[in-house]
Formats: structure tokens, sequence, C-alpha cells
């Protein structure tokens, strides 16, 4: 068989997706449909040359089963179908310095990620070389449990995301610290998102510029006013001696805020590590202990890696993706009903958790109504803006399985959990309406906010 | 079916037709409720369900004021509102129901909610 150029390959990729609108909105209403792509049709494993509609389906079942309405025709406006039944997925992320972490039941409070190191021979924890993520202790430091990537995932909660597990802690009087093992499988990279290879470690000196990543401010650039501070936190009244304060560049508002926690100093010019982030101040000052206490205290070090200013590709992937979910986060925050949401998410969410990994009868309600399948669409399309989430799974539609939990959860949950139902399940409903995107769910929230905020003027007049 | 039942239900469906967007939701009362009715009277869960959530107390509430130009659905009876009793049920009855009973439910639920919700004391106008 003569192999197709590159330039066919994309005529027909191109009709086909012109064909793409017409061909999802008939295939997506058979049930058990999950999803319709244009792409090359796979056998055995491999690729072949035949571009077809690729149409994902819960479950493959043989023609016979099916009724005549419920069978994916052969062939649609001219083009193959190939059904593909549910594959199990694997996470092949990278982890690096840069990703955000926490050991926050629902990625409630997040820290970063500083970097990858390895542990030297004299770490008692565990073997020399073993990779070792570092983050403060005030993010984890509940050791031997879990570490999630707080990141966007495809499940209810943090726990199926988790990349390792916490070795040791520290909390003294010169580091706020935290390191931990990547679990088997995890690949990780020692360089650092927006920043790249790291060129071992050094030490901060007054008037070095410095630049970190940190997962709320990402790429910040400042310079170290003193190596030698002291600090006493407001919030929790640790104090430290002999700590960095770096004030930003002029280009940039803060050199940190909240979330940026375990993020590392970078000299501008080394690319050198030269310091641990653990603290901040309204104003964006960022201060943080010197690498070589926390290289001291937890028997890691940093390996010298790739060349110096070279560009880091992949952190910008990661950013890239990571700015999507805070766009949306932001789209939602915009409304007074967003907001109430997620401050609902917050009081709530550790009872919801509770309730549909442990309590039997909303265990079955959350599995039987589809919540796992639909919450997963709704999040991959957060972070694929063309991913459409289906209208319905195995027959049931998200309202259905809204009003399944809200059944559930008015009649298994407290007191305060019942009432916030009560008081706010009209709205979810209202704005689960002909989603098919997260997007469809910020424009639905504004909607529905409007309407309220009409509704309310109306009763006032 | 026995007649009775539905003979009970139609000032329920006059009274839905009278609604700004009623007829779509008559329509779905009339097209599931024998279904329903079936599923509350042989299916053990949504029985329990129907029981549980006082159903058939509403229901009695509204017999009871047959005789009335005006019959008010309450708001509640013994503790439980008419807002639950018809979320308990639409989880019931889209578990055991049909998948068009499902469907229609997914269509409905958000205008029927709000429906008891907006109008706590439903009031039934009989025609003389």
């Amino acid at each position: 068989m003569t192999e197709k150029t590159p330039e066919q390959f994309a005529i027909e990729i191109q009709r086909a997706k012109a064909k793409l609108p017409d061909v999802r909105a008939q295939l997506m209403r058979i049930p058990g449909v999950i999803d319709v792509q244009a792409g090359l049709k796979e056998t055995g494993g491999y690729a072949t040359q035949e571009v077809v509609f690729r149409v994902n389906v819960d479950q493959k079942k043989p023609l016979a089963e099916l009724a005549h309405a419920d069978r994916i025709p052969a062939e649609i406006q001219g083009i193959r179908t190939d059904v593909i039944g549910r594959e199990r997925n694997v996470r092949h992320d990278v982890v690096c310095g840069g990703n955000r972490v926490t050991q926050d039941t629902w990625c409630g409070r997040y820290g970063t990620i500083g970097a990858i190191g390895l542990a030297t021979a004299a770490n008692t924890h565990v073997a020399a070389n073993t990779p070792l993520f570092l983050t403060n202790y005030h993010v984890a430091h509940d050791i031997g449990s879990v570490v999630g990537q707080a990141n966007i995932c495809d499940s209810w909660c943090c726990e199926c995301c988790d990349i390792g597990r916490l070795t040791d802690a520290g909390l003294t009087i010169h580091v706020d610290g935290s390191v931990g093992t990547l679990n088997s499988g995890v690949r990780f990279s020692h360089d650092i998102l927006g920043i790249g290879a790291i060129r071992g470690t050094g030490i901060a000196t007054m008037g070095m510029v410095i630049i970190k990543f940190g997962q709320r401010t990402t790429f910040t650039k400042g310079r170290v006013v003193l190596d030698n501070d002291s600090i006493t936190r407001d919030d929790d009244h640790a104090h430290f001696e002999h700590q960095i304060r770096i004030a930003p560049e002029p280009a940039f508002d803060k050199m940190a805020d909240h979330g940026d926690s375990g993020s590392v100093y970078v000299s501008d010019v080394t690319r050198q590590i030269v310091g641990l982030h653990h603290t901040g101040t309204d104003e964006g000052i960022a201060k943080g202990s010197h690498i070589a206490d926390v290289m001291d205290l937890f028997k890691i070090d940093f390996p010298v890696t790739g060349t110096p200013g070279a560009i880091p590709i992949t952190g910008f992937t990661e950013a890239q993706t990571l700015s999507s979910v805070m766009a949306l986060q932001r789209d939602m925050a915009e409304t007074a009903l967003g907001r109430k949401w997620a401050d609902l998410f917050r009081t709530h969410a550790e009872e919801v958790r509770h309730l549909v990994n442990q309590h039997r009868a909303c265990k079955i309600a959350w599995q039987r109504c589809q919540g796992p399948g639909f919450l997963a669409h709704v999040l991959k399309s957060v972070r694929d803006r063309m991913h459409q989430v289906p209208r319905e799974i195995s027959g049931i539609r998200m309202e259905n399985a809204i009003v399944s939990m809200a059944a559930a959860f008015r009649q298994h949950g407290s007191t305060e959990l019942a009432n916030a139902v009560a008081e706010h399940y009209l709205e979810v409903l209202e704005c689960a309406q002909h989603v098919t995107s997260a997007d469809d769910v910020v424009a639905n929230v504004r909607r529905v906010a409007g309407g309220l905020v009409h509704a309310q003027e109306v009763a006032r007049a | 079916m026995s007649e009775q039942p539905r003979i009970k239900l139609e000032p329920f469906e006059a009274a839905l037709l009278r609604l700004p967007d009623g007829a779509a939701l008559a329509g779905a009362f009339q097209m599931h409720i024998e279904e329903v009715i079936d599923l509350i009277n042989r299916n053990r869960r949504v029985g329990v369900v129907w029981q549980r959530f006082k159903g058939p107390v509403f229901v009695q509430e509204v017999i009871r004021q047959r005789a009335s130009a005006e019959i008010m659905i309450p708001e509640a009876v013994e503790g439980v509102s008419l807002e639950m009793l018809l979320l308990q049920m639409a989880d019931a009855l889209q578990q055991h129901g049909s998948p068009q009973l499902c469907s229609a439910i997914a269509d409905n639920a958000l205008r029927v909610f709000r429906l008891a919700r907006e109008h706590r004391n439903v009031a039934i106008t009989q025609s003389a």
C-alpha cells in the first residue's frame, strides 16, 4: 500500500473535521457514546492510514445485543467509523519544580514543589541518590502520608493524583521545609517550570538577582535585599533567623504570594538554587531559608543539569495548562454566585467527600448516577476547551445526577449540608442545563447569577 | 390502572395547564402518570420512599378539601416538605422507572421543583 503524504492526511482530516459537528450531534444521541473525534483508525494497537470517525463508547457490545437504533453506523457521510471501548488511562505527567503540591483534602491548601533533588549518603530515611521533592513544612508535614499534585484530576479527590509520600519535615529556627519520595513510575525532571535546568546550589548574597516559579505568581524576578534577616510569622508565630529577604524587580508586582510556598530561589545568572521560599508580606516581599540550611537538615542535594539559560520548553506547556484552570477559577470568581459556590465548596467539601467515599447510600448514588464520569468530563473540558461533556452517560443525564445527589445529601448529610443543598440545588440544576463544557458552566453561572440579582431587585422594589 | 387515581389527579392536570409553560409539563404528566402510579403501587423501593416522605398524607390533604372551590396543597405535612417529597420521589422514580421517565425527570425536574418552591401553597381552583 502506498504511504500517504502528510498533505493527504491533512486534507482528509480537515474534511472529516468539517463534518464532525453534525456527526457528533448524531452519534452523541446514542446511549453509551462518550465522544466522537476525527482521527486515524487503529488496528491491533497500530495506526493505519485510514481517516475515520473514532467513536468512544462506555462499553463495546456485540451487535446482537444492541437495538437497531443504538448501533453505530459503519459509515457516516462517506467516512468509516471506528468504535473504541473505554480505555485505562495512566498518568504520563512529569513532576518537576514549580508543580503544585498538597496534603490537604480536595486540594484546599496547596503549595509548590521547589525542585526535585537527590538524597545524599548521610540521609537516614532513604537510600543515597533517591529522588526527593522539596516543599515547605506548612504545606505538607504529615510524615508517611501521601502528597498529591493538587491539580485537576479525573476523579473526585486528590488522593488518586498522589505523586509520593512525605519522608521528613522540619520547622526549625532556620528552615520551614519538608521532603518526600516519588511513587514508583512517576516520571520527574530536575528542571523547574519557567526556569528550566538548574546548575546545583549556591549562596544567596545581597544584590543578587533571583528568579522563582511559584504556583500563585508563576515566574517572578527580584533582588536579595537582606541575607541575614530575622522573621516572626504573624499567623503561626514561627520564628526564623538567618533568612533571605527578596524585593520584586519593578516589572513584577510581587515576588511571591500565597501558594508559592515551597518554591526555590534561583540565581538568575548562575541558575543555582540559593534558597527555599516560605513566607511573604502583603506587599509581595519574599522571605525564605538559605538552601545550605535546607540541605543540611534534610540531607538532600541538587545536581548540576542542562545548560544554563536553555529554554524551558516543558515548563511553559505546564504553565499554559495551569493558566486555563486559573482562568476558569477567575471566571467563576467574577460573579457573586460563583464566589458563594466556592465558599460552599470549601465549607462542605470534606463532608461530601466522606459521604461519597464512605457512606453506603451516598456512595451507591454517586456511582449509579455516573457522578465520577460527569465530573471527569467537566474537568477534562477545563483542561481541553474542545472537549465536549456528553449529554448522557449510560442513559443518565447530568440533571438526573444532580437530583440523585441532592436527594442523597439532604437525606444523609449533616443539617448544615442538607440546608446548603436545599438552598442551592435549584441554582445548580439550572446551571447544569445544556452543559457541554466548563465554559458552559461559567456562562450558566453568569446567567443564573444575573437572574438572581434581577429577582432580588424586583423583590426589593 | 384503575380509574380512581386518575380522577383524583384531574384537578392537578387542570392547574398545570393554567401555568405559563404548563402545557409541556401537563403533557409529561399525562404521558408518565400511569407508570408513576404503577411504580408507587408495585415497586417496593419506590413505595417505601412514597410512604416515608408522606406522599399519601399530601394526597389525603388534597382529597379532604375536594369540596372546596380552592384546594391548597400544603407546604409541609408532619415535618416533611412538599419539595422534599418531590426530590426524593424524583430520585426513586429515575432509579426504578423506564429510560423515558428518567429522561422526562431530567427535562422537567427544575420546573417542578421551582413550582413547589415558589407556590408554597399551591392553589388549585376547581371549575364550578
